[in-house]
């Protein structure tokens, strides 16, 4: 029996000495050269100590701790070379203080005050409220549309509408009754503003043709007041009498709504053959939105 | 601001012209009336002020008539003439 490479043989192959086949001693030596380091290790082939490998390049900061473990130090001179300031902060890279600046990095414009620094916050800017009353009571209010852009209350506006009617008639008499309607004249009013109510005031002019012979007289109205009462005491006929009268009113439109403003023109008291001919009416509406 | 004129007629034979600065739509029409034309209100307005004319026409010469007739009345019973003009009415001839 003969034995290869790496086995042995003893023994005689009797069965005093029986043949002992065994495996031979394998040597360090023999194995280290089979094993090489690969990235991140360090293998020293004649002491068979396998390492972390440290990097040499500059700015590494992986180093082996005392207990032989990996440690990485944190260096703050490095941390802070890597950061900067940008607006409203400032820093310092030499003790890595971070805090916000005292002004100068925002620019405000029409409306707003401050710099954004802590001592000197951004604000709207505003007047001081100079009157006697409670402000929260009386003063209107700032609001944002869906642009962004800031709005104030609704606007204040006034319009005016007005209307001239003339009425011919053909020499009609006048009623003998009292306060007749002969007239309702009436002018559609619309409140422009869809927000609030308007205060509205109207304004009616009247002037009535009466003709008057001799002994004869009437009276014109508006509504239920009798406005001028005419008697001719003469002993002609008086043509054409007119006389121009106003009133006024004051009523409120709700907001967007509409009123249909309307007043009588009523005749009555007539005698001696008093006729009208003609009836001319004037109608003004002021329109306020406050 | 720019005005419109509606014209308007009613059985009974008056007519109405409403001004408005409103618009159209801003008159209500009268009751008891309808819109008409421009031309046949004038038309209409024409005929009525023709007979107002006539009628206080006849109211005048039925005054002077009258007036005449009682100035000489006065006359008779011996009141001076500007007297009996003046206490009548009635119009001397200058």
């Amino acid at each position: 029996v003969q034995a290869g490479t790496g086995v042995s043989v003893t023994g005689s192959g009797t069965p005093g000495s029986p043949y002992v086949v065994a495996i031979d001693t394998i040597d360090c030596e023999q194995v280290r050269p089979c094993m090489s380091a690969g990235k991140g290790a360090a293998y020293n082939q004649t002491s068979g100590i396998i390492s972390a490998r440290l990097s040499p390049a500059p700015g590494n900061l992986v180093e082996f701790a005392p207990d032989g473990g990996l440690y990485v130090d944190t260096d703050c001179a490095s941390v802070r070379e890597c950061l900067s300031e940008g607006p409203g902060i400032d820093y310092d890279p030499v003790t890595g203080v971070i805090a916000a600046t005292g002004g100068a990095n925002v620019t405000t414009d029409c409306g707003l005050t401050g710099t954004g620094a802590v001592g000197d916050p951004l604000a709207v800017a505003v007047g001081a409220w100079p009157y006697a009353c409670d402000v929260e009571a009386n003063a209107g209010r700032v609001y944002c549309d869906d642009t962004g852009t800031l709005r104030g209350e609704p606007r204040s506006q006034a319009t005016f509408q007005q209307q001239f009617s003339t009425t011919n008639y053909a020499d009609v008499a006048v009623p003998a009754a009292l306060q007749v309607t002969i007239e309702t004249d009436t002018m559609p009013i619309a409140n422009p503003d869809a927000c609030r109510p308007a205060f509205l005031i109207t304004e009616i002019e009247l002037d009535v043709d009466l003709t008057l012979p001799a002994n004869s007289g009437g009276i014109y109205s508006l509504n239920n007041d009798d406005m001028v009462r005419m008697e001719n005491k003469g002993t002609t006929t008086m043509n054409d009498v007119h006389v121009q009268v106003t009133k006024v009113f004051n009523a409120t439109i709700p907001a967007g709504g509409n009123v249909n403003d309307s007043i009588d023109i009523r005749l009555g008291g007539g005698f001696g053959g008093a006729t009208y001919s003609r009836i001319q009416v004037a109608h003004r509406a002021f329109i306020f939105n406050l | 601001v720019s005005e419109t004129t509606l014209y308007f007629k009613a059985a009974s034979g008056a007519v109405k012209t409403v001004v408005t600065n409103g618009g159209a739509d801003s008159v209500a029409v009268p009751e008891g009336m309808a819109r008409i034309s421009e031309k046949e209100h004038a038309k209409l307005l024409a005929g009525i002020t023709t007979a107002h004319e006539e009628y206080v026409g006849g109211l005048a010469a039925e005054d002077r008539r009258r007036t005449q007739g009682d100035y000489e009345a006065l006359c008779a019973v011996g009141i001076p003439e500007e007297t009996a003009a003046r206490l009548s009415g009635h119009q001397m001839e200058s």
